[in-house]
């Protein structure tokens, strides 16, 4: 057999089964089941209120540690949690605590100027008088504007809500 | 010998999985009963009249003859009846081809006289007749009474998770 000569590659692809291999095995599902829980979390986009930025169906890793010395910035994507972990939104900072949101035929206004957001591709016409993020809040929306207003979900969440960023 | 030694220890293990699954915790009968409605609830393809009434019944037996409906976000509240959740229910059902219904991570608490408090994520999702897709997705808080029929929800509430 061709792998007969090559002993290396041979242990490698049928190791033998000893404990210490298992133990190998073991530790290595372990780490991996931890890393993969509190570290980088796969997720699957479902829904298009972030397109076109994170299309239906996307395959993306969610960084869980991404907040833990830093407070999220506007303009970035943060992941907001519901009752656990499982399933959670994916949407975008526009506005910090304390300051005023509103849009204008479709213009989005931080406390009374407009805000430049080139992640937002198509047309659109909402409309919300101005409003104020309460403390310790932060005010999200999606980067697609151009479903109805009434069918997207958007609006000011708790810090404590935000449970990491994507990674890419 | 060895062939008896593993024989019962599958024995025991059989009878200890008999009596897990014969005597559920009162937590595992609650989130037994939220699965038993997402099943009710799931519809794959076109029904008759009569099997959606059947099916909506079988949805509305999940709840109490009163139950309280509370969406903040939506500034609704409302106490229905059994049969008016059948209704709706029979409603929906004839204008969605396709419905699921999910409930993830949910946590439960127990509180006095056989009550259940249940906080969970809840995703409906399906199609409607025409084709067109929609997914919603909430954080739910429940209220489940254990009365002679077993648990019922009396309590729904939707929780605003983003305020606009």
């Amino acid at each position: 057999m061709a792998l007969d000569r090559y002993p290396c590659l041979r242990a490698f692809l049928f190791p033998r089964w000893t404990p210490l291999y298992l133990l190998r095995v073991a530790a290595v599902a372990v780490f991996s089941l931890l890393f993969f829980t509190f570290v980088l979390r796969p997720f699957v986009v479902r829904g298009s209120s972030m397109e076109p930025t994170y299309p239906d169906g996307s395959f993306h890793f969610l960084l869980r540690p991404r907040y833990l010395l830093s407070e999220p910035r506007r303009g970035e994507v943060v992941a907001v949690r519901l009752a656990g972990e499982r399933v959670i939104l994916l949407k975008r900072v526009v506005a910090l605590e304390e300051e005023d949101v509103a849009f204008r035929e479709g213009v989005l206004y931080v406390n009374g100027r407009p805000l430049t957001e080139p992640y937002v591709k198509g047309p659109c016409d909402w409309e919300l008088p101005p409003r104020r993020v309460e403390p310790g809040h932060l005010y999200v929306v999606g980067d697609n504007r151009s479903m109805p207003l009434e069918q997207h979900d958007f609006g000011q969440v708790s810090r404590g809500r935000i449970l990491g960023a994507p990674l890419w | 010998m060895n062939g008896k030694k593993i024989g019962a220890l599958f024995l025991i293990l059989l009878a200890a999985w008999a009596l897990w699954a014969a005597f559920p915790t009162r937590k595992r009968q609650v989130l037994r009963t939220l699965k038993a409605l997402s099943r009710a609830v799931e519809k794959e393809g076109r029904e008759g009249d009569l099997a959606a009434a059947a099916a909506a019944r079988k949805v509305s037996a999940f709840f109490a003859l009163r139950c309280r409906i509370e969406a903040e976000g939506y500034d609704f509240r409302a106490e229905v009846e059994r049969e008016e959740i059948a209704r709706y229910a029979f409603a929906a059902r004839g204008r969605a081809s396709r419905v699921s219904l999910r409930f993830y991570d949910p946590v439960v608490d127990f509180g006095p006289e056989g009550e259940a408090k249940v906080r969970a994520t809840v995703r409906l999702e399906g199609e409607g007749d025409g084709g067109e897709s929609f997914r919603e997705v909430h954080e739910v808080k429940c209220t489940l009474r254990k009365g002679e029929e077993g648990w019922k929800i009396e309590e729904v509430s939707l929780v605003e998770v983003l305020r606009r």
